[in-house]
Order: structure tokens, then sequence, then C-alpha cells
């Protein structure tokens, strides 16, 4: 008989005496701690540097990246260079899986610090970046046959080294792509 | 100056007096249950050491306004095959009881809406209506989990409804009446002639038997995360939700006022020189603030019961000792 209640006394004093500790709770919008390293925030892309490589486009499983990309003869050589005019990122779907970090050959596009993602309208969160707007809402498609070619000629040795895992993903990617395109696209996985 | 008087001797008669009253006691039902659902997000996060509500207004103390413009623009859906009719009615059917019963709780001297002689009797009678609005609830939402958790509230609100209302009757005898101000009255002159001394056991067990009429942890059967979800009110959302809740809460502030009166002398100063005149009911208020303050610390120290383990105190510990008591306090009134 002694031991009944004794529980809930107990249990009840515990409480009692958070009722007149410190609150342990950091208040998030005034108090932001500091992001680990490596944090993957929101994406950003260097245009500077990115050669248009499509790679990053290519491997996204989520197709967030579309690229519009043009040829464009930089240094008078008669040799024009892939060039990006326009360059976006929808960051509604990005699963920040950082796919097209690790595949970018320059190291162009990376990961910010930035976690507030915030909208009204879905398409907000789409960056662009670049001369000309992409429209986001396009599904990303493989280029087309002629340019692909010589986009993967332009894309020269540096790639080849990673043509196993472009085949591996781009196998499972173009679900949403035209029959057509996946077919020449495994087709050419196939051949390097 | 005269002429006010006169007016306010006009407002002091029947009917005025009464219509006005209500009025009051229903906006303070209202107000007390907005202002008491913020009080209870507080208390919970100071528990567990967080800061609760601390956004809207100065330390969050606007938070119950922000809560009921929310609620109000909230869309009201209902189930498509649902009672119509059951359905609307059951929110008001459980608000209505616990609205009136506050009528004929005396706040100060004088100062009750209606000071009827079988006071507590019309508090025992309107109280278990409660126990229809939560069948009307689960019944009307042709939902299984609402049916399941109306038949498990009705049935704890009606098992409880034995021990609460025999702990009344120590009170009662003590008294000699069913009036809530002669109940009042008879615990004047200091906290020893409170009848919580007295009548102890039959204290403990109207305030358990309290905890598990308005359906509060760890009596909180009508609700079960994990097999009920919501319990009756699942199929509720915005205003009628609202006043569910509102009921919930008011019936809380009602058991405490009630706990209060009862036991704790109401508005009885807890000592003599102590006595502020009309103001008495700052005493009332204390009271009662206490008492809601420990309803709510039970509510976020202690886990659920099981149903049997609720139908086993019920039955057996608190019902008998309210019938123990009752004969100790016969034996002792005969005595002295
Ligand atoms: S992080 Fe992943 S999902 Fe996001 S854009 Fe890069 S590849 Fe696509
Ligand atoms: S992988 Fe890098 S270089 Fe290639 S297109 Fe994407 S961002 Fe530009």
């Amino acid at each position: 008989m002694p031991q009944v209640g004794q529980g809930i006394l107990k249990g009840m004093s515990i409480t009692l005496r958070n009722l007149f500790k410190p609150k342990i709770t950091r208040q998030y919008p005034e108090f932001k701690r500091d992001l680990p390293d490596r944090t993957r925030g929101m994406l950003t892309v260097d245009m500077d540097r990115c050669i248009a490589c499509l790679q990053c486009m290519r491997v996204c499983p989520d197709h967030c990246i579309s690229i519009d990309q043009t040829k464009r003869d930089f240094d008078g050589s008669g040799k024009p260079k892939p060039f990006a005019v326009g360059f976006v990122i929808d960051d509604s779907r990005c699963m920040y899986c950082s796919l097209c970090v690790e595949v970018c050959p320059v190291n162009c596009i990376y990961h910010t610090e930035e976690f507030e993602a915030q909208a009204y309208n879905r398409l907000e969160l789409a960056r662009q970046f670049g001369e000309r707007p992409v429209d986001p809402t396009l599904d990303p498609q493989p280029p087309k046959n002629k340019k692909a070619a010589t986009g993967k000629a332009a894309r020269g040795k540096g790639a080849t080294g990673k043509a196993a895992e472009d085949t591996e993903v781009g196998g499972e990617k173009p679900k949403r792509a035209p029959k057509k395109a996946v077919r020449e696209a495994t087709g050419n996985g196939e051949g390097s | 100056m005269g002429q006010v008087v006169e007016f306010l001797n006009v407002l002091n008669q029947e009917p005025w007096r009464f219509i006005i009253g209500a009025f009051a006691v229903l906006n303070l039902v209202l107000g007390s249950s907005a202002v008491l659902v913020m009080a209870e997000r507080k208390v919970a996060g100071y528990f567990q050491l967080r800061f609760g509500p601390n956004r809207v207004g100065p330390r969050g103390l606007l938070q119950p306004l922000a809560d009921v413009i929310k609620l109000l623009t909230k869309e009201n859906t209902a189930p498509g095959r649902a009672d119509m009719w059951i359905f609307l009615a059951a929110p008001i059917a459980m608000l209505l009881p616990v609205a009136v019963v506050w009528m004929v709780i005396p706040f100060a001297p004088e100062t009750v809406v209606a000071n009827i002689n079988v006071a507590i009797l019309f508090f025992v009678a309107i109280t278990s209506v409660g126990a229809l609005g939560v069948i009307m609830a689960g019944y009307g939402s042709r939902s299984n989990f609402s049916l399941l958790g109306a038949l498990r509230g009705a049935a704890q609100m009606i098992s409880y409804e034995v021990p609460l209302i025999l702990s009344l009757l120590g009170v009662v005898m003590l008294t000699g009446s069913l009036s809530l101000v002669d109940v009042v009255n008879a615990q004047g002159g200091g906290f020893w002639n409170w009848y919580l001394l007295p009548q102890l056991p039959m204290f403990i067990t109207f305030y358990i038997a309290g905890l598990a009429e308005t359906k509060r942890v760890p009596f909180d059967l009508p609700e079960g995360e994990s097999e009920i979800v919501g319990g009756y009110m699942i199929e509720y959302s915005g205003m009628t939700w609202a006043l569910i809740q509102a009921a919930e809460f008011a019936g809380m502030a009602l058991m405490s006022a009630m706990t209060t009166t009862l036991f704790l002398g109401g508005w009885q100063p807890p000592i003599a020189f102590l006595d502020l005149g009309q103001f008495n009911w700052i005493w009332f208020a204390i009271k009662t603030s206490v008492v809601i303050f420990t309803f709510q610390w039970i509510r976020w120290s202690i886990p659920r019961l099981r149903m049997d383990q609720l139908m086993d105190l019920g039955w057996k510990v608190l019902t008998p000792l309210t019938i123990v008591w009752l004969v100790v306090t016969a034996g002792a009134m005969l005595v002295f």
C-alpha cells in the first residue's frame, strides 16, 4: 500500500522541476545554427565555367535541370564549342542527391547553404541562370542524334572515364523521353 | 447619479439580472476556453522545456485571438453519409450543459446568476447530458472510429458519474443543503473550516472523477492515437471541432470551479482578515486557477490508463471509498 502513487508523484515532481528550469528551445528565425560541412542546400551553377556538357542534365533522376545549349565560336578557331545560353534548376523537384554535383567535370554546379526554399507558386523555385530563360516545366530532352554525337565528341577524353556511370543512369532515365531518343542514347552508351 | 443607481437597480431585478448574467456566463465560458487552450499549450511547453506559443503578441498572449480567427475561417467538412442533424447538434449538446451549469456557481457573495436551492442536483443532472453529446457525435459521424470512441467515452463518463455524485453527498450531509451558496457560506472563517480536511477522501474521489468526467489524461480514453485516432471528434473540423474543444476546456474549468466551491471554500478567503468583500471573486479565481493548473500538471506527467484499469479504478476503488466515507461522515455527525 505505501507504494501506491509513488510513481505518479515521482513523475509529477520531475515535470514540476522542469517548469522552472531554463528552456532549451532555440528560436529558429532568430537563432540559426551553423550548418555542417557538405550541407546539401539549394543548387547553384557558375555559368562562367560551365562547358555545357549536359552531363548534369542527363544524370539527374528527377529531371530538374534543363539546359538550352548552342554552339559558339569563342576563340575564332572555326571550331564552335558548346555553350549554355539558358540553364534552369527546378529546386521544387530536386531531391538533393548530389549526382549532378558529382558528375560535373568542371565542378561548376554545387550546393549552397541555402535551405529555406518557400514560395507560393512551385515554379518560383526554379532558378534561372544564363542569358535566356528556359521553361522549367518541360522535361529536359536528350539532344537530337546529331547534336549528341557532336556533343560527345566535344566532351572529349575527360568524360570517357565516366561512361559506365552514364549508361547506368541513362538506363532508367529515358522513361519519359521519346522512344527513339532512348534507343539512340543506350546505343551510344554501348558503343563507347 | 440617481438615475444611474436607479438604472442599476432595474438591471438587478429579474429578468434583466438573469439575462445579463446568462450572457456574461456564456462569454466567460467561451472566452475562458479560448484562454485555457493557450494556457494548456504554454504549460505543456514549459513542462517539456519548450516555450509554447510565443509568436503572436507579447510572449504569445494574443494566441487565443489568432486561434479563434483561424478556426472561424476554416472550412467545415462533414462525412458524406453523416447524419447531418445529429452531427451538427452534437457540439452544441456538449457545450450547452457546461455553459448552463456555470449559472449556479457562486463567484463571490451574491454574485451568482441563479441562486437555486437544488444547485448541486442541477449540476449533477445537467453535466450528465455531456455523455449524450459524445454519443451523438460518435453516432452522427457514421464512422467506426468515432462510434468506438464515443462508446468508450460514454462508458467512462457514466461509470465515473457514480463516484462523482456519491462524493458530493458528504458535503451535502455536512451542509444540510443542496444550495451551493449555502455550501460556501458554511465553509467561512478560515481554511480549517473548508470541507477539504474532513472530507479528504471525498475530495480525492471528486477530483479523480472530475478528471474522468472531463475526459482528461490519464482518463482520455475517448481518444487514442493508435487505435481510434481522434475518437468521437475525428470527423469534425473548423468551428464544430472548436465547439467540442471549447466544451472540453470549459468542462475542465467547470470541474475546477466545482471543486473549489465544494471543497476549497469557494470565494471564502483562506484567513478571515484577508476578506475582500465584493472582490472575493479574486479568491475564487485564484483557487480555480490552481486547480486547473493541477489538472494540466497531471495531464503532462501521467500516461493514459488502459480501459480495464480505468473501470477497475472507478468501480473497485473510488465507489467503495466514497460509500465507506459516507458511513464515516454519518457516524461522525451522529457522535458530535
Ligand atoms: S541533386 Fe540530384 S535531383 Fe537535384 S538536380 Fe542534382 S541530380 Fe537532380
Ligand atoms: S555538368 Fe557542369 S559543366 Fe556540364 S552542363 Fe552541367 S553544370 Fe555545366
